[in-house]
């Protein structure tokens, strides 16, 4: 879908609104939602299609994906999340992922930082080292 | 055998621990080589950004959601969805002298066959040029061995002198002379023939260029030996947009070392009309706001960023060069459309080939009056420009007399002295494509002409006259000619020297 320059502008405009103190508010993304369905503004598509993706962006920084060759147990899963928490100061909601392609050790996605500690990777680096 | 179980060992025991954090991002959309890809949130501006299946992009358009990339290669196989990964680099080419005799790509990637390239160092393609502090100004020459040139549009090191003209009228082989020529001073210099002379290596840059052309210009410096000193980097019409865009900055990164490292280079860039018309692909897929004649908005910076990398650098530096050779090609001659304006105004002059001089017969089809070097005349050799001194005068008033003289023949004596000795520079200047003349030959044949030892030779002699010159001077008087090419000023002696020459050859020549 094309988004206008200006549906884009009102969508940053929106996202602004929407969070506080660093982290997306829930109940003002419905509200937006609401206001957006209700008042039917010029270009409300793509204005909600852009402030979705503006949304969808945000809470992937406080998203993290922890992929395993197989599922970890709870003491791990505890401590990996504490580290989590740690490192990105709290607030921090975890996805558990089994993908056996790792073949061992663990890749945590958060944002668009990758921590790779993962079989695959390390193999990969050390293919890129060796030439 | 142990030694590389160990080094592997070790490697392996380094990863063992070892977490890598990478910066990553997924594909959006992709198409016409270029991706745009969501998150990279550290990624910087020209940075290589890693591909599925081994293939880098460059990150050119940094926005608020996205990162536009221009892929540095074919690129198939990539997808909507797929994961790429900041690299942390900037774009890099290997550098030094192993490059000489090779043909690369405008990633530096060899593309003659003949294996791998171990390069001393590698060079950042975009590099800030040297400031003010570590230049020199110019006051070495390049002998371009086109003698038109050299007598007067002299090109020195570290110049930037453009060459401009319509398609087909001599450019690509005016600068492939000036390689050649480079080439003979070089050995000459190695085989101990010239004095004090400081090895100029050059490079080449062929850029949207057919594949044909770029084989026959290979094939040519090939055979006048000049590849031992020419590197090639090739981005033909058939390599992407982004290949045509970086080459001839791959091209400045390669002349760069040798500027560094207190030599003296020659790059050539063959041409920038496709080189800014390869940009203005890139920009427009890229979505960049378009401007005049639909070129973007920095297409200015584009090329001026490039030619400011030349310089020459003082003693503290190393005293290296870097000269610049650029092209352009016109449409119907127009200097005034928007890329030939903006090279104009960035090179050091211009020498401006015509179509009609081209087929007068007249070639290397120079226009005195719109060819100029702007500080050139302070590297030119002492010799050459006491010879050369009024030439180009006698050729501007030439020209405006002749137009006169198709009118009548009532002409006073002078009038018609300055068209005849005028009409004798015109097939003086006259020289056969890939065979450059030294300097000595130059300054015999220029001080002939000025002291009027051509006044008497039918102007359809003139050109058998000069190749029998050469030959006499060459041959029988080799001891005069090594002394004006150490010497390289006009002492009396030489005068004298050279006099006595030219008379002897007179008294034989039968024209």
């Amino acid at each position: 879908m094309k988004v206008s320059k200006e549906a884009r502008r009102v969508a940053r405009q929106l996202m602004k609104a929407t969070v506080k103190g660093g982290r997306v508010d829930p109940a003002v993304v419905r509200q937006v939602v609401a206001r957006l369905k209700e008042l039917k503004p010029r270009g409300y598509l793509g204005v909600m299609s852009a402030y979705g993706r503006l949304v969808r962006m945000e809470l992937e920084k406080s998203h993290a994906v922890v992929e395993s060759a197989v599922g970890l147990d709870e003491k791990t899963r505890a401590a990996v999340e504490a580290d989590l928490q740690k490192k990105y100061d709290g607030a921090l909601t975890v996805e558990y992922q089994v993908v056996p392609e790792l073949i061992g050790g663990m890749r945590v996605r958060v944002g668009s930082d990758v921590w790779d500690g993962s079989v695959k990777g390390r193999l990969a680096r050390l293919k890129e080292r060796i030439g | 055998m142990s030694n590389i179980l160990q080094e592997l060992e070790s490697e392996i025991a380094g990863l063992k621990t070892s977490v890598s954090k990478s910066n990553v991002g997924v594909v959006r959309e992709i198409g016409d080589g270029v991706a745009k890809v969501e998150g990279l949130s550290d990624v910087m501006l020209n940075e290589m950004i890693e591909f599925p299946g081994g293939l880098y992009g460059l990150a050119l358009n940094l926005e608020e959601t996205e990162v536009g990339c221009v892929l540095l290669g074919e690129g198939r196989e990539i997808k909507e969805g797929d994961e790429v990964r900041t690299t942390g680099k900037l774009l890099q080419v290997p550098v030094g002298k192993s490059m000489l005799g090779r043909v690369v790509n405008a990633l530096g990637q060899p593309v003659d066959g003949k294996g791998d390239i171990a390069a001393e160092d590698s060079y950042p393609v975009e590099k800030i040029a040297p400031g003010i502090i570590p230049r020199q100004s110019v006051s070495q020459p390049v002998q371009t061995g086109i003698m038109a040139v050299d007598a007067m549009i002299p090109i020195g090191r570290g110049q930037r002198e453009l060459i401009i003209g319509d398609r087909a009228t001599g450019k690509t082989t005016i600068a492939v002379d000036t390689i050649i020529s480079q080439a003979n001073q070089n050995r000459a210099a190695e085989e101990g023939r010239l004095k004090d002379h400081r090895p100029l290596y050059c490079i080449y840059v062929a850029v949207g260029q057919k594949m044909s052309n770029v084989a026959r210009t290979i094939s040519t410096l090939e055979e006048a030996g000049a590849m031992d000193y020419t590197v090639v980097v090739s981005a033909s019409a058939s390599d992407t947009a982004t290949n045509q865009y970086l080459a001839p900055y791959a091209g400045c990164a390669i002349g760069e070392w040798f500027m560094d490292n207190g030599m003296d280079a020659l790059i050539v860039f063959d041409d920038l009309s496709k080189h800014a018309v390869a940009y203005r692909q890139v920009s427009l897929v890229l979505r960049r706001p378009s401007g005049r004649e639909a070129y973007p908005g920095d297409v200015f910076y584009l090329h001026s960023r490039l030619l400011e990398r030349s310089a020459r650098l003082n003693e503290d530096n190393g005293g290296g060069s870097m000269t610049a050779l650029p092209i352009i090609e016109t449409q119907a001659g127009d200097v005034s459309a928007y890329i030939p304006t903006n090279v104009i105004s960035i090179t050091d002059g211009q020498i401006y080939l015509e179509t009609d001089l081209f087929y007068q017969g007249i070639r290397p089809a120079i226009s005195v009056g719109l060819s100029v070097s702007r500080v050139g005349s302070a590297a030119q050799t002492k010799a050459i420009k006491k010879v050369s001194g009024t030439t180009k005068l006698d050729l501007a008033q030439f020209r405006e007399m002749q137009a006169f003289a198709q009118f009548g023949s009532d002409l006073d004596d002078k009038t018609k002295k300055l068209i005849e000795r005028g009409q004798r520079i015109v097939e003086l200047f006259k020289q056969p494509q890939y065979s450059p003349l030294p300097l000595e030959v130059q300054v015999a044949q220029l001080f002939a002409m000025q002291n009027g030892y051509f006044d008497d030779v039918a102007v359809d002699k003139v050109e058998d006259c000069q190749e029998k010159m050469t030959e006499y001077l060459t041959t029988r008087k080799d001891s005069l000619m090594q002394k004006i090419s150490d010497e390289k000023v006009l002492s009396d002696e030489i005068v004298a020297d050279l006099k006595a020459a030219l008379e002897d050859f007179k008294s034989s020549y039968k024209g």
